[in-house]
Order: C-alpha cells, then structure tokens, then sequence
C-alpha cells in the first residue's frame, strides 16, 4: 500500500508539474518505451528483459549520481530493482504521456532508495548502543516536542533523513569544514558504532585499543556536541 | 545460474528473480532446487547455454490458465535459445512443487493436477489443450 501511495504522489507531482509549467506538455515517453509498456500491460512474458537490459544499468547510475555519498553500492542497484519489479508488476502505473519511462524510473528508484534509507536509519536507531543513548535521547525529546508543537518534523530533521542526498552533503560541507570532521559527523548521524571505523578516518588504527577508544570518543564528543547545538538552533528559528 | 557477461546489476536482478513467483526464475531456481541440478545441468535439460539461464530468469512467467500460455512458453524459449517442451516442463513441475509446499504462485490450481500428471513431458500441444480442457 505505502508503495502505491508513494507511486501516486509520483503520479500526482508530475501532474502537478505540467500544471506548473503553465499547462505545457512536459516531454512524455518515447516510441520504444510506449510500446513496452504496451507490451507489458499485455502480459508479454519477454518484455520484463527488454526493459531491464536496456534501462537497469542508466537507472543504477543515475542513482549513484543523486546519491553519490552512500557507501554500499548494493544499496542503489537494490532500490533500482526494487523499483523495476514494482513497474514490471504494475505497468499501469506508468503514464507515457506524463514522463519518459526512464525518467518515471529514476523517480521510482529515487523513492525507493529513499524509503530504504529510513528502514536503514530506523534499524539502526534501535541498535543504538549504551554510548550513544544520551543524545539520541535528547535529539527524540527535542523531536516529539517540536512534533508535538507543529506536527512537522525539523528541517535539520528531514534533512538529516536525506543521508547521502545534495543538500545532506551540503548540510555537511556548511557546518563541517575540516574533511575529518565531516566524515565524523557523517559515521554518527548514519549510526555508525565501530571505534575502528573510526580510528581508521582518524588514522590511529594502529595504536592500542584503549589509546583509539579514548580519542575516538574525544572526537565524536566535540562532533556530538556540535551536531546538538546545530539541531537546538534549528528547533529554536522554528 | 550463470550471471557471466552481465552487469552485476542484472545478475542481482536475476538473483532476486529466485525468490518472487512473478518471474520465471523462481521456477528455474524451485525445479533446479528439486532435483539437486546445478546451472550446468539445468542448463543441460533445457537444451541451452548456462547464459541464456538469466534470460529466461527474467521472463514474466506465463499462466498456466492463459490461452496463451503455449505461445508465450514458446517466446520465453526462443528468447533463451532453450527447448520449448523442457521449459513446459520445467515450470509444471516447479509450480506443482510450489503448490505442494501451499507457496502462491504465478500459476493457478491446475498446475497441482499438471504437476501429477508425470506424462506431460512426452505430451505435446494439442494434447496438454485436451487436458486443460477436461479439466476445466
């Protein structure tokens, strides 16, 4: 159901964008991608391996180029899939005078990866160790009241769920300018708990365990804290 | 099955093709499964190259029920360069399989009674239409 909500806002924002442009038409689907999705709507069995050798691999690119920041590549060639499957099963969906298929593609993969990413950050929210719990304690406080008040989420909220976007690397870029800390910040706000994945962006992966906790933790510390006073400036211009 | 000569993107399509009825790769992967078949021996009993094993993955799989479901056997196998009457074959039995194991498929309640019908490999067409239609 969530899929197919999300395929008719996709739906429902290209129809939004024709009516944007002043009620001009918007380039739709090309011959080839018309008739495919003809075919496909007509249950031909082989159409599915027209379509996936001909537009998989422009799709997962594509998606590497929005997201070119997320480390797993399986990640962007899963959404891809994820998306493909979806449009395979239900060819209707696709509407060829909206937007080319390629470009309906994109947006499904974009989608998809993007609902990944929650699940991803949600996993991850419930696997926060011990270490981190004060902050992420604070930061849900911060975000049930502000929720609470406005029944909205925080820009630097939304933001932040955008991990791996442009304006998430920019968000980055703005408030961290040293390279360190900002691979730093990227680690905690993706949820990442290894010290030697840090000790290694710190360079001290070969020194004594101890000696890499206590530094490790004297970064994210100074890195927690910034990142708190960011999401308090943010709750406090709402 | 072989993902040799493709993107790692389409060898994980197909990968996932095992596991979603939709696909003809779920047949390919239950049959395989079944009687203990590697890819080349898969390959073998379809009269095929290991290769072609990822096109046919890909394919919709036909419905039993559908009047086409012949012809559309027929396209699959001459996508995949593989004989026609093994791929019926094949997906017959891994959709009885799969209907014996209670997992929805592509395929309808008849395929239970294909499944049985262990002559189907030598019956052709015109045969298998008289079945059908008995049946219905």
């Amino acid at each position: 159901l969530r899929a197919q909500s999300a395929r008719f806002i996709l739906s429902r924002d290209a129809d939004q964008s024709n009516r944007d442009t002043g009620g001009k038409k918007m380039p739709g689907a090309n011959e080839w991608e018309r008739r495919l999705n003809e075919r496909l709507i007509a249950g031909d069995p082989i159409a599915p391996v027209e379509l996936v050798e001909q537009l998989l691999d422009t799709i997962v690119l594509e998606l590497k180029a929005r997201f070119p920041r997320e480390p797993d590549e399986d990640f962007h060639t899963d959404a891809t899939i994820e998306a493909f499957a979806a449009y395979i099963k239900n060819p209707q969906q696709f509407d060829p005078e909206l937007r080319s298929l390629k470009g309906f593609l994109v947006m499904a993969a974009d989608g998809d990866f993007r609902n990944m990413l929650a699940k991803r950050r949600t996993l991850r929210v419930h696997e926060t160790s011990v270490e981190n719990v004060e902050v992420f304690e604070e930061a849900r406080n911060m975000h049930t009241e502000s929720q609470n008040s406005a029944n909205q989420p925080e820009p630097l909220d939304e933001l932040i769920s955008r991990e791996g976007s442009v304006e998430y690397d920019q968000f980055l870029n703005k408030n961290f300018p040293d390279s360190l800390d900002r691979q730093m910040a990227d680690m905690i706000l993706g949820n990442e708990r290894s010290t030697e994945q840090f000790a290694k962006i710190l360079g001290i992966e070969d020194r004594p365990s101890d000696v890499q906790q206590r530094v490790v933790k004297q970064h994210k510390d100074r890195i927690k804290k910034r990142l708190m006073r960011l999401r308090k400036q943010d709750h406090e211009s709402e | 099955m072989s993902l040799n000569k493709q993107s790692s993107a389409i060898a994980r399509f197909v990968l996932q093709t095992h596991e979603d009825a939709f696909f003809v790769g779920h047949s390919l992967h239950t049959f395989a499964q079944a009687r203990n078949y590697s890819d080349a021996q898969l390959a073998a009993f379809l009269g095929c190259n290991i290769d072609s094993l990822s096109r046919a993955a890909m394919c919709r799989c036909p419905s039993y029920s559908d009047d086409s479901y012949d012809d559309h056997v027929r396209r699959i196998a001459t996508l995949a360069g593989c004989d026609s009457s093994r791929l019926d074959q094949v997906l017959r039995e891994a959709h009885g399989i799969a209907a014996l194991r209670g997992i929805g498929t592509h395929f309808d309640n008849a395929t239970l009674l294909a499944a049985r019908d262990r002559e189907c490999e030598t019956k052709d067409g015109a045969q298998r239409e008289e079945d059908k239609q008995d049946r219905e």
